[in-house]
C-alpha cells in the first residue's frame, strides 16, 4: 500500500516528466521529402551503394502510396513536406570510449536515468542510446562481443557487417509493407542492430533508448534483431521526447528473425509525449515492429506497456513459420486527455502445431479513445494450431471510449482458437473495499488498475516492471472522481 | 461500375417502368442512380471482405438475362402451414394480395409508391426495383395472429432478380410474431434483394424467424433494419442451411431506454455455401440490454463468416450488451472468418463478447463411443446438443420441429 502512496505522490502536479529539452549543436537536413534528401542522408552515413538503392526504391513506392486512412483514429493531415528527416547531435557520431562522448549528452542520460557509464552500472543493462534517431552509444559493446553478440547502432552494422544487414534487412517487413515501413526504409537515419550466434544466451538485457530532442524533426529508427539457432535474447526498448506544442512524427520499424529453437523476447515501455491536457502537441506513433518465427520450435515474445503518444498506430505482430513455433503478446495500453490508441497484434499461423497467445489490457480514461485490433490467421498448413485472446478494457468516465476489432480466419478444421473480450468499469464495490481499508480513491484506482494489469506486467523484466508501473498511476493522474 | 451490368440493370429498369407509379418515379430514379454511381462491394470494402458480391455476382448472375415472368405452375397453398395465421404470398420478389390467405385484413396493407430512403448500394437497389411493399402494421393493443411469409421464386424459364420489400410496424402494446420462408423452382439463377425495416413502439415485441434453406444457385443479400422505441423487445432467429449466397444484414437501433434486442443465429452448411452475418446493435439510451448468439457448423467446402458489431453511445449507461459466435468446423476445405466488434463510449456497462473456432471435442467423442454408440452417431448427438442451442428462442413449437427435423437431416442423412 505504502509503495503505490508514494508513486502517486511521487508524481503529484507532475505532468510529463521528460518533457525537457536540451540545446545540443545538432546537424540536420533541410525541410521536406524528395529523392535528394534521401541521398543526403545516405551520404551522411556514408552508405554503400546497395543500400541507398533500397532507400530510393523505398521511396519510389512511398510516393506512390496514400496514407492509410482504417485506423480507430483521427488526426489532422500530417504534413510530410515539412518535417526534418535527419538530425543528429553535431558531437555525436562515431566514438571509442565514453570519455569521448558530449557531456551534455552524458547529463541528458542520467536526467532520465539511463547510465552510459559502464563502472557505475550494477544491474548489467547493455544500453544503445538513440537521439533523434541517432545512436550515441552503445554499452558493454566488449562484454557481448566475447560471446560473438554483435550489438551495436545500425548504421555501424552497414559498415562491419553487410552481408548481415544484406541478408536480413527488409526480410521481415519488406519495404513495400505498409505507408509507414516504406517512409521509415527510405529515411531511416539509424537504429541498433543485434546478432546472436548459434547456441548462445545472452547474458545480460539488451536495450535501446530513443529520445527525440529537435523540434520539426521526425525519429525513424530501424531496429534489426536476429537470434541464430538455440540462442535467447530479451530486448528491451524505452523512449521518451520533450514537450512541444506542435505534433511530431515518429515511425520506427523492428524486425525480428528468430531461427530454429530462438527465443526472443521484445518489451518496450513506450512514453512518448502524449501532448497537454487539451491535447496539444505530442507525438505520432506509427510503428509496424513484426517477428518471424522462421525455425521449428522458435518463439518470439512481444510485451508492450503504452503509455505515451498523442496517437498510437502499433501491431506488434509474429508471423510463425516453423512448426511447433510460439507467439506471445502481452500489452497494456492506456490512454488518458486526449490520446487515441489503435494496437493490436497479428499472429499468423503457417507452421504446424504453433500457438500463439494474445492478452491485451486497455484502460481509456478523459477523452480518449482506446481500440484493440487484432488479427489471427490460421492458414490451411497450420494443422493442430491453438490461439487464445483476450482483451480486456476498462473505462473510467463516460467520456473516452474502448473498441475492439478481433478478425479470426480460419481455414483448417483441428486448430483451435478462442478470444474472449470484456469492458467493464472499476467497481463502486472494488473502490469501497479499498477505502474501508484506509486507501484513499486515487490509490484504490492505482491499485486496482496495477492488478487489471498484472498479467502483462509479469512479463516485463524487472527494470521495467517497477517504471511501468509507476507510468501507469501517473497516466491516470487525475482522471478519478 | 462496368458498362455491361450498368446497361443490364438499366434496362431491368426500363422493362419494369411501366409498372411503377409516375409519382414516385424520380425517387426510383434518383435510387437508380445512386447504384449506377456505385460499384458491388469486392474485398476492398471492409463490410465485404470476405464476401466479394461484384466477383460473386459477375460470376454467377447476369441482369441482362432476367425475366419477368408472371405465370407459374407454384400452387402455393400446399405449401401453406396448417395453422391458423395470415399465409402472405411473394412471388419473384413481388407480393400477392389476391394469392395470400389473410386473416387479419386490417394489418396487411400493400404499398406502390416507393418513398423509403437508402443507405447503401444493395437498399437503393431495392427501393428502385421493388414492385410493391408490405406493410405490416398492428394497432394499439390489437392481437394479431401470427404472419408466415413465403417466397417463392420460379427461374425455370430464365434467370430472376427479386426485391421483396416488407414493411412492419408495431404499435404500443402489442406483439407481431413472423415467420419466413422461402421456396423455389427451377435451375437458373436468381438474386434476392431483401429490405426489411421494423418499427418497434413502445412495449411492443416483434419476433421474426428467418429459415434460409436455398438451392445451391440462388444468391440472396438480406437488409433488415429495426428500429426500437422504449421498452420494446425485438427477437431475430435466424437459421440458414444452404444456398449459393447468404448474406444477412442486421441493424438494430434502440431509441429509447430499457430496450431489449435478442439475436440468435444458426448455419449448417455444406457444398460450397457461404453465410454471412453481419449484425450491429446500436445502444443509445441506458438501461438497455442486447443479446447475441450465432452458432455454427461449417462442412466440405462452405464458408462462414461473422461480423457483430455493438455499439454502446455515451448516453447509453447501464447498458448490459453479450455477444457470442461459436463455430466447428469439420473439414479442412472450409474456411470461417468471424469478427466480434465492440465499440463502447460509456463506462457504467457491462459488456462481452467471445468466440470460438474449433471441431469436435475428442474427450466427448470418446465418452459416447465407450458407451457403445457408433462413431457417426456419437458425431450427430454432440453436433445436434451444439445446434440446438439456439432453438430455445423460436416463438412456434412446430417451427422448432421443422428446423430440428431439418438438423437432423442434415447431420445424421
Amino acid at each position: 500500500m505504502s509503495s503505490d502512496d508514494q508513486i502517486l505522490e511521487e508524481f503529484t502536479s507532475k505532468e510529463y516528466e521528460h518533457g525537457w529539452s536540451v540545446n545540443f549543436e545538432a546537424d540536420e537536413a533541410p525541410m521536406g521529402l524528395n529523392e535528394e534528401i534521401v541521398r543526403f542522408i545516405s551520404h551522411k552515413k556514408n552508405e554503400p551503394k546497395w543500400l541507398l538503392d533500397w532507400r530510393l526504391k523505398s521511396y519510389r513506392h512511398w510516393a506512390q502510396l496514400k496514407e492509410p486512412k482504417w485506423a480507430n483514429v483521427e488526426y489532422p493531415k500530417i504534413d510530410y513536406q515539412g518535417i526534418k528527416y535527419y538530425s543528429a547531435p553535431k558531437k555525436g557520431g562515431k566514438i571509442k570510449s565514453l570519455n569521448e562522448l558530449d557531456p551534455e549528452m552524458i547529463k541528458t542520460f542520467e536526467r532520465l536515468g539511463i547510465s552510459l557509464n559502464e563502472q557505475k552500472r550494477l544491474s548489467g543493462i547493455a544500453v544503445d542510446a538513440v537521439i533523434d534517431s541517432v545512436s550515441v552509444a552503445t554499452t558493454f559493446k566488449e562484454t557481448l562481443s566475447e560471446l560473438g553478440i554483435i550489438f551495436c547502432s545500425f548504421s555501424e552494422a552497414v559498415h562491419e557487417h553487410p552481408e548481415l544487414i544484406k541478408k536480413y534487412l527488409g526480410s521481415v517487413i519488406p519495404a513495400a509493407d505498409n505507408y509507414f515501413s516504406a517512409l521509415n526504409s527510405a529515411v531511416f537515419s539509424d537504429g541498433s542492430f543485434c546478432y546472436i550466434p548459434k547456441g548462445v544466451r545472452c547474458p545480460m538485457e539488451l536495450s535501446t533508448y530513443f529520445r527525440i530532442n529537435a523540434a520539426n524533426t521526425g525519429q525513424f529508427e530501424r531496429t534489426l534483431i536476429i537470434a541464430e539457432d538455440d540462442s535467447y535474447v530479451s530486448y528491451l526498448e524505452g523512449c521518451t521526447a520533450p514537450m512541444r506544442d506542435e505534433n511530431q512524427l515518429h515511425a520506427a520499424v523492428v524486425e525480428i528473425y528468430a531461427a530454429k529453437n530462438a527465443e526472443v523476447k521484445y518489451s518496450t515501455v513506450q512514453n512518448w509525449y502524449p501532448g497537454n491536457k487539451d491535447g496539444t502537441g505530442g507525438i505520432y506513433n506509427f510503428v509496424t515492429k513484426r517477428g518471424i518465427c522462421a525455425g521449428d520450435h522458435a518463439k518470439i515474445s512481444w510485451t508492450q506497456v503504452e503509455t505515451g503518444s498523442a496517437v498510437t498506430w502499433k501491431y506488434p505482430s509474429c508471423i510463425l513459420k516453423g512448426d511447433h513455433s510460439v507467439g506471445e503478446f502481452y500489452s497494456v495500453a492506456v490512454t488518458n486527455n486526449y490520446q487515441q490508441a489503435d494496437t493490436g497484434t497479428k499472429m499468423i499461423h503457417l507452421g504446424k502445431h504453433t500457438k500463439s497467445r494474445i492478452v491485451s489490457k486497455g484502460i481509456s480514461a478523459g477523452k480518449s479513445q482506446n481500440s484493440y485490433r487484432g488479427h489471427v490467421k490460421v492458414s490451411k498448413r497450420a494443422t493442430h494450431s491453438r490461439n487464445f485472446s483476450q482483451c480486456d478494457s476498462l473505462l473510467m468516465g463516460n467520456q473516452c471510449g474502448a473498441h475492439t476489432f478481433p478478425y479470426i480466419d480460419v481455414d483448417n478444421s483441428n486448430s483451435q482458437i478462442e478470444h474472449e473480450a470484456t469492458t467493464s468499469k472499476i467497481g463502486e464495490d472494488q473502490i469501497f473495499y479499498c477505502k474501508q481499508r484506509g486507501l484513499d480513491e486515487e490509490s484504490s484506482v492505482a491499485l486496482i488498475v496495477n492488478g487489471f494489469a498484472k498479467e502483462v506486467m509479469n512479463n516485463l523484466p524487472m527494470e521495467f516492471a517497477v517504471e511501468a508501473q509507476k507510468l501507469l498511476a501517473l497516466t491516470l493522474e487525475g482522471s478519478v472522481g | 461500375m462496368e458498362t455491361s451490368v450498368v446497361n443490364g440493370i438499366r434496362d431491368v429498369f426500363n422493362n419494369n417502368e411501366a409498372n411503377y407509379q409516375s409519382s414516385s418515379l424520380a425517387h426510383r430514379k434518383s435510387a437508380l442512380d445512386f447504384v449506377l454511381s456505385h460499384n458491388f462491394p469486392d474485398r476492398k470494402d471492409e463490410e465485404y471482405k470476405y464476401t466479394p458480391v461484384n466477383q460473386i455476382l459477375k460470376k454467377n448472375f447476369n441482369f441482362k438475362n432476367t425475366i419477368t415472368s408472371k405465370t407459374t405452375d407454384f400452387d402455393f397453398e400446399d405449401y401453406f402451414y396448417q395453422l391458423e395465421g395470415n399465409h402472405l404470398v411473394f412471388f419473384n420478389g413481388s407480393y400477392q394480395p389476391f394469392q395470400s390467405k389473410i386473416y387479419n385484413e386490417i394489418c396487411c396493407h400493400l404499398e406502390k409508391k416507393s418513398n423509403q430512403s437508402f443507405h447503401d448500394i444493395f437498399d437503393a437497389l431495392n427501393v428502385a426495383f421493388y414492385e410493391n411493399s408490405l406493410k405490416i402494421e398492428v394497432n394499439k393493443n390489437y392481437r394479431s395472429q401470427p404472419f408466415f411469409i413465403y417466397y417463392f421464386y420460379d427461374s425455370q424459364q430464365g434467370q430472376i432478380f427479386g426485391n421483396p420489400n416488407i414493411q412492419i410496424v408495431g404499435h404500443p402494446d402489442t406483439r407481431i410474431e413472423i415467420l419466413e420462408n422461402t421456396i423455389s423452382k427451377g435451375t437458373y439463377p436468381v438474386f434476392i434483394n431483401k429490405k426489411v425495416s421494423v418499427h418497434v413502439k413502445t412495449n411492443a415485441e416483434i419476433n421474426i424467424t428467418k429459415i434460409q434453406n436455398y438451392k445451391k444457385h440462388v444468391y440472396q443479400i438480406y437488409n433488415l433494419e429495426v428500429n426500437q422505441d422504449t421498452q420494446s423487445k425485438f427477437n431475430s432467429n435466424v437459421y440458414s442451411f444452404a444456398g449459393g449466397l447468404i448474406r444477412n444484414n442486421l441493424k438494430i437501433n434502440q431509441m429509447g431506454e430499457n430496450c431489449e434486442s435478442h439475436m440468435h443465429g444458426l448455419y449448417l452448411i455444406t457444398g460450397h455455401t457461404h453465410v454471412d452475418n453481419h449484425t450491429a446493435v446500436n445502444h443509445t439510451h441506458p438501461h438497455s440490454y442486447s443479446n447475441e448468439l450465432y452458432k455454427g457448423i461449417v462442412d466440405e467446402s462452405a464458408r462462414a463468416v461473422f461480423n457483430g458489431k455493438i455499439f454502446v453511445r455515451p448516453e447509453a449507461q447501464k447498458t448490459n450488451a453479450f455477444q457470442s459466435n461459436q463455430n466447428i468446423n469439420l473439414s479442412d476445405e472450409a474456411s470461417i472468418y468471424t469478427k466480434p466488434q465492440l465499440e463502447i463510449w460509456a463506462d457504467d456497462v457491462k459488456c462481452s463478447h467471445g468466440c470460438t473456432v474449433g471441431q469436435l471435442d475428442e474427450e466427448a467423442l470418446f465418452y459416447l463411443r465407450s458407451r457403445g454408440i457408433g462413431k457417426n452417431q456419437a458425431k450427430a448427438l454432440i453436433l445436434i446438443a451444439f445446434s440446438e442451442q439456439s432453438l430455445e428462442h423460436i416463438p412456434f413449437e412446430f417451427v422448432k420441429k421443422e428446423i430440428d427435423t431439418l438438423i437432423r437431416k442434415r447431420l445424421i442423412g
